[in-house]
């Protein structure tokens, strides 16, 4: 047998280190490698395919804690190992792993009854994404009031605001995590939930809107102006109040989540 | 003795660090007053983001020296630096103005695969050659000397031409870079693969360490795994109280990763290493202080 490059011993060693359970690992790698203390070459090998399995199980937990939490270990580690199987890993911070874990679920259907895990995946990974987000200066209350005095304006959202919406109530769900799963009564999932999530002092905050109001951000967010957003959202919303507009101003004042205004143009 | 030897000696002082971890921010934030001299951040939990760990850990950069220690350089790579990372790596660099920045003597897995995890190469001249082109890339991208770490192995790949020591003591010198002894990492190594710690320890010359690090293995029964569970066992110890008896100004670190204990207990593991220090280069010679510290710590 011709000695290995290095190349070649690495390719050897990385398909040996994932490898499914029911593949055996590579036999010539087993025969050249030196075995440490009293393992044998193939639990030598063995010590690195079960760490691999190991930080990227929890990596996923790490980030799908919620999923975690409902799905409970045994189901979670299944689902886990599955994924990591089909999806190797290709950025270079562990962290930054299992970004398709939402698509996965959705396709795998672990639990039918529970349709909206795939949408507390997103919510999770969303939240993850924020946490790395830059906190932004809010524009002060003042200078909200004398900008609004002069019509058509055209708000700048800081980088960490984002919103969420889904047909269930993912984050009363997500709120649930790191309690005892057999002590809490069985939540009603069917609650469609629209959230505003944002950063202050450097912590997270996510904050419940009504449909109206979520329509009305969303559409400020896209970077129309508050005629145009106003005019979109009374389209799908016609029924919406000046009281309703004002208590999203409110809300907005009050989260901190403005950076900055620009005048009518 | 001369008078340059007797000023060093006089001006020298222990530089133990602790390494930074999430679970202790709470209380760091605080700004406690510590014992510590220095924090060692792992450079992959700082380098993608803007949000709490960069905020903490340039609260931390202003009361002392940091250094980045990564873990996914993988320099040991046939397929050659993620220029991405190199690039972060240096952003993160110019913010944090470290003292010292290290990561692997390792690969890391394929980058359609990677496996996260410090893993063994050959001791070969192919290796070496690679190595060398890689180290001075990365030097030249971030504009400075880095440090690579010896790291735990459990079985050895087929064709080395070098002893562990013999590698790390010729890449050195002919890299520029300087090597971050991890003696349980040697400890480790030793006992797996069934080599004389002392000989390694004794052949690593060292104007070629630029820093230590001292953790704890797990004892599996048939291996020792390198877990950093644990404080560091006193055959540890005994190796660094070996080593620090040559090298005073060298900066030694305290790794702890899985079940961190609270951040006292770390700076316990801290002052026992400042003891040694102290025994061999103190003013005040306390045996039994030395000699207590590789009895109880097990
Ligand atoms: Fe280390």
């Amino acid at each position: 047998m011709g000695t290995l490059t290095l190349n070649q011993y690495q390719r050897l060693f990385s398909h040996t280190a994932c490898r499914q359970d029911h593949e055996a690992p590579g036999a010539r790698l087993v025969e050249s490698i030196t075995p440490g203390k009293d393992l044998t070459s193939f639990d030598a090998l063995e010590v690195y395919r079960r760490g691999y399995l190991v930080r990227l199980t929890e990596a996923l937990g790490e980030t799908y804690e919620a999923v975690w939490w409902v799905a409970g270990d045994e189901e979670f580690f299944r689902l886990a190992k599955t994924f990591i199987q089909c999806h190797p890993s290709q950025t270079y911070n562990l962290s930054s792993y299992g970004e398709v874990f939402a698509e996965f679920l959705e396709k795998e259907r672990p639990f039918p009854d529970l349709g909206f895990l795939p949408d507390l995946a997103r919510f999770e990974w969303l939240f993850k994404n924020i946490f790395h987000l830059s906190q932004h200066e809010p524009v002060s209350q003042e200078t909200i009031q004398a900008m609004t005095q002069q019509g058509n304006i055209r708000f700048q959202f800081g980088p960490s605001v984002h919103l969420f919406s889904s047909p269930y109530s993912v984050y009363n769900t997500w709120k649930l995590r790191g309690t005892c799963r057999e002590e809490q009564p069985q939540p009603d999932w069917n609650i469609a939930q629209h959230l505003l999530l944002y950063k202050k002092h450097q912590q997270i905050f996510v904050k419940e809107l009504q449909p109206v109001e979520y329509s009305l951000l969303e559409n400020l967010l896209t970077g129309l102006s508050l005629e145009e957003a106003l005019d979109n959202s009374l389209s799908h919303y016609p029924e919406m109040s000046q009281p309703e507009i004002s208590q999203l101003f409110q809300v907005m004042i009050h989260t901190g989540i403005i950076q900055n205004i620009e005048g009518p143009s | 003795m001369n008078d340059s030897y007797t000023e060093a000696h006089v001006l020298s002082q222990p530089k133990v660090g602790l390494g930074l971890r999430p679970i202790h921010y709470p209380h760091l934030e605080t700004r406690p007053n510590t014992s510590v001299y220095w924090f060692e951040a792992i450079s992959e939990n700082y380098m993608d983001t803007e949000g709490r760990p960069l905020h903490m850990l340039q609260l931390i950069r202003e009361d002392y020296p940091v250094a980045l220690h990564g873990v996914s350089l993988s320099i040991a790579s046939t397929e050659g630096l993620r220029p991405e990372y190199v690039k972060q790596l240096k952003r993160l660099k110019d913010r944090i103005e470290p003292w010292i920045v290290s990561d692997h003597l390792c690969w890391t897995g394929l980058q359609a695969s990677n496996l996260h995890d410090l893993l063994p190469f050959p001791y070969t001249d192919e290796a070496l050659t690679l190595l060398l082109k890689h180290i001075d890339q990365v030097q030249n991208a971030l504009g400075c000397h880095i440090l690579l770490e010896n790291v735990s192995t459990y079985l050895q790949p087929p064709g080395s031409s070098y002893a562990e020591w013999e590698f790390l003591t010729t890449l050195a010198k002919q890299s520029g870079c300087k090597l971050l002894l991890d003696v349980n990492n040697l400890y480790v190594n030793a006992i797996n693969h069934r080599f004389d710690p002392v000989v390694f320890l004794q052949a690593i010359p060292t104007e070629l360490i630029g820093q230590i690090h001292l953790a704890g293995y797990t004892d599996m029964g048939t291996y020792l795994f390198d877990t950093h569970s644990k404080p560091a066992y006193p055959e540890v110890w005994e190796l660094f109280s070996k080593l620090i008896a040559r090298a005073p100004d060298i900066p030694v670190l305290i790794e702890w990763d899985d079940d961190i204990p609270e951040f006292s207990v770390l700076e316990k593991e801290a002052q026992k290493a400042t003891q040694i220090w102290n025994y061999h280069h103190g003013h005040t010679h306390t045996e039994s202080v030395s000699a207590s510290i590789f009895a109880h710590s097990l």
